[in-house]
């Protein structure tokens, strides 16, 4: 191993005396600098667009907010559903806010976990995204305040005396009472907010002592972490998600809320990674062998999400049960049906065609920019999921939907931009406030080194 | 079998086929294999017991045809079992299944799916054999006592004589300058099928 790296070295080395620099890649020829100028983000860096985003996004989001009402309606129905339109609308922004945090925090224990040399230079950036976990938490606060002073108002199961007349409702009332509701809301909140400080800690504290042992500890907690971010996480999208619409059940919607967050990770990861490159910072640091990496990632993950979202929606439509089909037909009625195969293009068949190119992999340009259209679909996917239960009037027999218009209003644009745009401002400010990756960690000769043998 | 080129003979009377020279380790095989390519031969290779990483690199090898290839057939082979299987439920052999429609693609995603995945396998599979000139019956250098050693812990670098610069000296010299611990001519099988070429 030390023979054939120390070789793969002088090679380098030797390419770059003779002249051959066409047979290497990019990101040779850039001498891996640990000084200030790689890695701290220039001062002021991003100062007019955190600014912007932060105010914009606080502007939208208490625009959506306050929507349903301002706008109210004709009558106390009208009124109500305006505010529910309102309310789900922040709701997806705040779901894709919050996944920007979940789903870096899950890359960075799996990393940790396998104690993956090559991301060690990409470490930092996801660490600062999964740190603003808390950010993600406290958007998705304003819709259940109000939904505490107007029980029922956003979260159908709660309206004061279903329960009676909703068999279904009974029998899951164990699960879906307030007590346990929101006690479960804390217990995640809590867990992440944990997992988020102790991993980024030891990372952080590393870059002041340089005490190695502090990575085998990061891989240590990283263990039992793991376990506790899959169950909260998945628990999670049932309660915010899948528990709106009560009487649908599925097995694999925890996995699906896994695999968009992921994406939307490493989505914003190679898109802040980019940002940092064309600064002129992590120069030799993050190369297009580590952008190639994440590329696979973002493809693999693509392919997970069509996978488990197909596998969820092709058992309910062979069974053809209506409790379990009463979900899809909402989402497939009514102009929804549009943006049902927009995903199935958009978020799949697109990305996929593109991203198994090995050259946009390795293009910093290619790859970020995929990274935001992969960001506008999680947008959509999530969008897809909560939306269309504004509109959802009436629940005959129990059991089938009759499914509602699509309804579209500002408020849903305001709604998805809102807490995305405050927490990128937000992650702006993180990523000036530390060394742009871990610089005293003890695997760095190994992200250094990071290439693709093909 | 060197059409375009001249024919140099061993000792014996026996067409050449190479020269090959054998290497110690990896890093040497590797610096050896940059020089053979910086001195602009096109028919040789490099054989090791196991992938040596960067090698194409120092070979200067180009990317290979086969993943787009493999690509293009896995995407034909897609469109193709679907618009099948389209054509079988809507034209062929309507049957009536739950009273969903006849052409609902839903149904036809997971058979999609492995005719693609069929095509590729075969594609990679037969795609390689075809591209590497296989199957065939032998090899001048499996007749080299020498040569077996790559499949335990030898490195060798065989230099063809069908390669438009090759002379003999001159890749003897290139070779013992790059550090080889043997060198060796390599006989050509007399009416064995015709070779195909390296790269």
């Amino acid at each position: 191993m030390s023979q054939l790296s120390a070789s793969a070295h002088d090679h380098d080395h030797g390419h770059a005396h003779a002249g051959h620099a066409h047979h290497g890649h990019h990101g040779h020829g850039e001498p891996p600098s640990l000084a200030a100028d790689n890695t701290e983000a220039p001062k002021g860096w991003g100062s007019a667009l955190m600014g912007l985003f932060i105010v914009a996004g606080i502007a939208c989001a208490g625009a959506t907010l306050a929507s349903g009402f301002i706008l109210g309606g004709a009558d106390e129905a009208a009124q109500k559903t305006a505010i529910k339109h309102g309310l789900a609308s922040y709701h997806v922004g705040a779901l894709v806010a919050l996944g920007m945090a979940l789903g870096p925090l899950g890359l960075v224990l799996i990393m940790n976990l396998v104690k993956a040399g090559w991301f060690v230079t990409l470490r930092r950036q996801a660490e600062n995204a999964a740190s603003l976990v808390w950010l993600g938490v406290i958007m998705l606060l304003p819709p259940l305040v109000i939904e505490l002073l107007k029980p029922g108002v956003f979260i159908k199961w709660r309206t004061p005396g279903l329960i009676a007349t909703d068999e279904l409702l009974a029998k899951k009332a164990p699960y879906l009472n307030d007590p346990f509701f929101f006690s479960r809301l804390a217990v995640y909140a809590i867990v992440w907010i944990i997992i988020a400080r102790l991993i980024v800690g030891f990372s952080r504290k590393q870059d002041i002592t340089g005490d190695k042992w502090l990575s085998n500890k990061a891989s240590f907690h990283s263990a039992w972490a793991i376990l506790a971010f899959a169950l909260t996480c998945a628990f999670a999208s049932f309660d915010l998600i899948k528990a709106l619409d009560f009487h649908w059940f599925s097995t694999m919607f925890g996995v699906y809320f896994f695999a968009g967050n992921m994406l939307a990770g490493l989505s914003i990861l190679v898109v802040i990674l980019a940002a940092l490159r064309s600064s002129g910072r992590l120069k030799g640091l993050v190369t297009a062998e580590h952008f190639h990496d994440t590329g696979k990632l973002m493809f693999a993950f693509t392919v997970f999400w069509a996978y488990i979202s197909f596998s969820q929606y092709f058992l309910y439509w062979y069974a053809n049960i209506p409790e379990e089909t009463g979900w899809f037909m909402a989402r497939q009625s009514n102009g929804w049906q549009y943006l049902f195969y927009a995903l199935c293009i958009g978020h799949f068949i697109v990305p996929f065609l593109i991203l198994i190119w090995r050259d946009v992999k390795k293009s910093t340009i290619l790859l970020a920019a995929m990274g935001v259209f992969m960001l506008v679909m999680h947008i959509l996917d999530v969008f897809y999921q909560i939306r269309p239960l504004v509109y959802m009037t009436k629940v005959i027999d129990q059991t089938a939907v009759i499914p509602g218009k699509v309804g579209l209003g500002w408020m849903d644009f305001t709604g998805a931009l809102g807490p995305v745009l405050i927490f990128i401002g937000v992650l702006i400010w993180k990523v000036r406030s530390a060394p742009l990756i871990p610089i005293k960690d003890p695997r760095l000769p190994e992200a250094l080194e990071h290439k693709n043998y093909v | 079998m060197a059409a375009t080129t001249k024919i140099y003979r061993t000792e014996e009377g026996k067409d050449l086929y190479a020269v090959m020279a054998e290497f110690a380790t990896p890093a040497d095989t590797y610096h050896a294999a940059e020089m053979v390519r910086d001195a602009g031969y096109q028919k040789w290779d490099v054989y090791s017991p196991f992938p040596i990483h960067g090698i194409e690199e120092a070979m200067g090898l180009k990317r290979p045809i086969l993943p787009l290839l493999v690509g293009v057939m896995g995407i034909t082979g897609a469109c193709l079992g679907f618009a099948f299987q389209y054509w079988v439920s809507t034209v062929g052999y309507k049957t009536n299944v739950q009273g969903k429609p006849y052409g609902a693609w839903e149904a036809f995603v997971p058979v999609t799916f492995e005719i693609g995945v069929l095509f590729t396998a075969f594609t990679a599979l037969f795609g390689m054999l075809v591209i590497n000139g296989l199957p065939r019956w032998n090899h001048p250098l499996l007749c080299k006592e020498r040569f077996l050693g790559v499949s335990d812990d030898k490195f060798i670098i065989a230099i063809e004589s069908a390669d438009a610069k090759f002379e003999p000296e001159q890749v003897r010299k290139l070779l013992k300058d790059a550090g080889a611990t043997a060198i060796e001519l390599v006989e050509d099988i007399p009416d064995a099928p015709a070779a195909p070429a390296a790269h």
